[in-house]
C-alpha cells in the first residue's frame, strides 16, 4: 500500500514539474501579449526613425563626406504607462552608430569620464605621457529628441491604444530642426463574447 | 452540385487568381516565404531600388491575392558583398494586416553601406 502511495506522488511530482519549462525565443518575434508598449513597439520605432533619417536628402548630403557628432537629448514619456524611453533611444543610437555615419557623445557618463580625467591628471599614479589631455573633447552639432505620446480608449469589449513616437534632429549652432519623423502604432485588443 | 461547385469556390477565393510572375528574373528571389502557407496568398509585383548616398533603399509591392484580410509579418535582409548577413538580429519582424484583394508598398533602408542585395522574409 505503501508503495502505491510513493509511486503515486512520484508520477505526481513528476506531473506538476513537467508543466514547468524554460526555452528561449526570437528577440525581434512580434510579441502581442498585451497592448501595453513592448519590445516589438521598440523595434519598429528604431527601424522606422533610423530607415528615415538615413535616407532623408539633406540628412543623405551631410553625412556624405564626413561624421557628424550628435547627442541624444532625452525622449519624454507622455503616456499613461511606466516606459523606458532610454531604451529606445539606446536602439536608436546604435544603429545609427553602426551604419558609419554619425558620431554620438554621451552626456549620461560625464561625471564618471571626469573622475576617470581627474584619476589620470591628477593621482600621480598615472604616466602623464599616456594620461588623456583635459578639455580636448569634441561637442555635438546636433541633439536628438523627442516625445511619445499614447490616445487609449476601452470600451466593455476592446481596448485600443495609439502610440506616437516623435523624433527631432536640432541643429545646436542655428536651433533649426534639420529633420523630424513620426511613427505611429495602433494596437486593439479584443475580447471574445466567452472569453475572458 | 452546388455544394461541388461550393467547394471550388472557397479555394478560388483564398488563394486568389494565381498569375505569373512578371517581375524580371533578378527580383524573382527577393521574396522568402518563412511560412508555406503565405505562398500564393501574398505576392511580390514589383520591386524597386534606389540609392540614398552610398545606401541602398528599396520599395517593394505586396498583394494580398486571397479575399480575406491577411495578417502577415515582414523583415528585411541585408547581405553585403561576400553574402554575410549584415546584423542578423537587427532587424525586427513587423505586423501588418493587409485587406482583400489589396496592396501596399513595404520600404526598407540598408544598416550600412557594405550592404549590396537584400531578401523581404515574410511570415504568419
Amino acid at each position: 500500500m505503501t508503495r502505491v502511495f510513493t509511486l503515486a506522488l512520484v508520477v505526481l511530482a513528476l506531473t506538476v514539474t513537467g508543466c514547468t519549462r524554460v526555452q528561449y525565443g526570437d528577440a525581434t518575434a512580434t510579441e502581442t501579449v498585451t497592448v501595453d508598449f513592448g519590445s516589438t513597439d521598440l523595434q519598429m520605432i528604431a527601424t522606422s526613425m533610423v530607415d528615415d533619417l538615413m535616407s532623408f536628402p539633406p540628412v543623405v548630403q551631410l553625412t556624405m563626406d564626413r561624421r557628424p557628432v550628435v547627442f541624444v537629448d532625452r525622449v519624454q514619456n507622455r503616456t499613461v504607462e511606466h516606459i523606458d524611453t532610454e531604451s529606445v533611444t539606446d536602439s536608436i543610437r546604435t544603429r545609427l552608430i553602426q551604419s558609419g555615419k554619425f558620431r554620438f557623445v554621451d552626456m549620461t557618463v560625464v561625471d564618471r569620464v571626469r573622475q576617470q580625467m581627474d584619476f589620470q591628471t591628477q593621482s600621480g599614479m598615472v604616466d602623464p605621457a599616456t594620461a588623456v589631455s583635459m578639455g580636448r573633447q569634441i561637442g555635438a552639432e546636433f541633439m536628438l529628441y523627442g516625445a511619445l505620446t499614447s490616445i487609449v480608449k476601452r470600451d466593455n469589449r476592446t481596448q485600443d491604444v495609439y502610440y506616437k513616437f516623435t523624433l527631432n534632429m536640432m541643429n545646436l549652432e542655428t536651433g533649426i530642426i534639420e529633420w523630424s519623423s513620426e511613427k505611429e502604432i495602433r494596437k486593439t485588443r479584443s475580447r471574445s463574447l466567452f472569453g475572458r | 452540385m452546388k455544394y461541388l461547385a461550393l467547394l471550388l469556390l472557397v479555394p478560388a477565393l483564398l488563394a486568389g487568381c494565381a498569375t505569373t510572375s512578371d517581375l524580371p528574373p533578378e527580383d524573382q528571389a527577393v521574396m522568402r516565404y518563412d511560412s508555406v502557407s503565405l505562398e500564393g496568398r501574398l505576392a511580390l509585383l514589383e520591386v524597386n531600388r534606389a540609392e540614398s548616398g552610398d545606401l541602398i533603399r528599396t520599395q517593394v509591392l505586396v498583394q494580398n491575392r486571397s479575399a480575406f484580410a491577411l495578417s502577415y509579418q515582414y523583415k528585411f535582409r541585408w547581405y553585403d558583398r561576400n553574402g554575410f548577413e549584415i546584423a542578423p538580429d537587427g532587424e525586427p519582424w513587423q505586423p501588418r494586416r493587409l485587406a482583400g484583394r489589396s496592396e501596399e508598398r513595404l520600404q526598407g533602408v540598408a544598416p550600412n553601406p557594405s550592404a549590396v542585395r537584400f531578401e523581404i522574409w515574410v511570415r504568419e
